[in-house]
């Protein structure tokens, strides 16, 4: 029963491993993208990735990229009037901060209060992940744990006594 | 033989589910601290500005380059108006608040105009193209926006020569402690109502 322990339990850490490989895969393939724009590319572009990771002070659910509002198209120009007197994107993104708060930012700073946004679902999915696996743990051993000891507990003079009085019930 | 074993196998069984009510007590502590934190830095004045009580003070930067706070502005009847350049209705009532602003400028009151979610070259052209005079500033960082739970612009609150949020006239006849809509002929608050309630305040306040 020990020895089966180790291998009841690798399935279930095997798929959290996966399900922790696919989640950590799917962060790293979305940062690249919005990190890698910025650098390369015409100040257009520079310009759109910017906007992208900007939100409309005004309306909620837009970035400043697809919002419709003359405001965002101003902002947008402001961007591109930063970029080409050699500000740096950060630089950009910083002043924005500074003249419409914090929740112009499509996705909150990594410090202080906001770095809470960035840990907890790291924290909740390990919590959970402890949780699912004290809980496989604990289950798998129950199924062969009662199949080995109910079957010895029917020795073979009880098992034909109850073998004879079921057919004798069924004959009836 | 059977007691022996018995007595192996329970005391882990006995030990598991201690150790199980323990973690779940740590994990609601986590949670309950957790939102201690985040009301805590949530936390944020529950109300706007109220009639009678006093006006959210802030201190800004104008258009100029001047120091503009609200609070140095005791003693005198204080007009508060939120804009855009964006905004079409504030377009609509810009005129009748710069001519107001003069009428008043020599008898204790003070226009000041806030600017929301602008861009500085727009607001400047907008500030030029209806060549208003009072002291503009821009709300860097959306601050006094929030002091006054803005809804949209224009919004407009007069304070009081102490500094307290005067009653302005609703839609429905009940006194509101901003006005949401454009000061234009035809609104509760238009612009011959302001001319007499500034009128009324520098009365009180002299």
């Amino acid at each position: 029963m020990s020895a089966a322990r180790p291998a009841g339990r690798s399935p279930a850490s095997a798929a959290f491993l996966g399900l922790a490989l696919a989640l950590a895969a799917a962060l790293a393939g979305g940062r690249p993208a919005a990190a890698q724009a910025p650098s390369p590319g015409t100040p257009d572009t520079r310009a759109e990735a910017i906007a992208r990771e900007l939100n409309c002070p005004v309306c909620q659910g837009y970035d400043l990229l697809e919002c419709p509002l003359e405001v965002c198209a101003q902002m947008r120009d402001v961007i591109r009037q930063r970029l080409a007197a050699g500000e740096d994107p950060e630089a950009i993104k910083a002043a924005f901060v500074a003249d419409y708060g914090p929740q112009v930012l499509n996705a909150p700073p990594p410090r202080g209060f906001f770095l809470l946004a960035w840990l907890l679902p790291i924290v909740a999915l390990a919590i959970g992940g402890v949780f699912a696996l004290t809980f496989l743990a604990r289950a798998r051993p129950v199924g062969p744990a009662l199949a080995e000891s109910a079957a010895p507990s029917a020795d073979p003079a009880t098992a034909e006594r109850l073998e004879e009085l079921l057919s004798a019930r069924d004959d009836r | 033989m059977t007691d022996l074993s018995a007595g192996d196998g329970s005391a882990p069984a006995r030990a598991r589910p201690r150790a199980g009510g323990l973690a779940v007590l740590a994990a609601l502590g986590a949670v309950l601290g957790l939102l201690v934190v985040i009301g805590l830095a949530l936390r944020r004045p529950a109300t706007g500005p109220e009639i009678g009580q006093p006006a959210p003070d802030f201190s800004l930067v104008t258009f100029d380059g001047e120091p503009l706070a609200l609070g140095a502005q005791r003693g005198k009847v204080v007009v508060v108006n939120f804009w855009a350049s964006w905004c079409q209705p504030c377009a609509a009532e810009a005129a009748d608040l710069e001519a107001i602003w003069r009428e008043f400028e020599g008898r204790g009151v003070v226009f000041v105009g806030v600017n929301y979610v602008d861009t500085r070259p727009a607001a400047l052209a907008y500030l030029e193209a209806h060549a208003i005079t009072y002291p503009n500033a821009p709300d860097r960082g959306d601050r006094v926006a929030r002091a006054y739970r803005l809804t949209g612009v224009p919004e407009t609150v007069v304070v009081d020569a102490e500094g307290r949020v005067v009653g302005l006239p609703g839609p429905d006849g009940v006194p509101v402690a901003k006005v949401a809509a454009p000061i234009v002929a035809g609104s509760p608050l238009g612009p011959d109502e302001l001319r007499g309630l500034l009128d009324r305040l520098v009365a009180d306040a002299g």
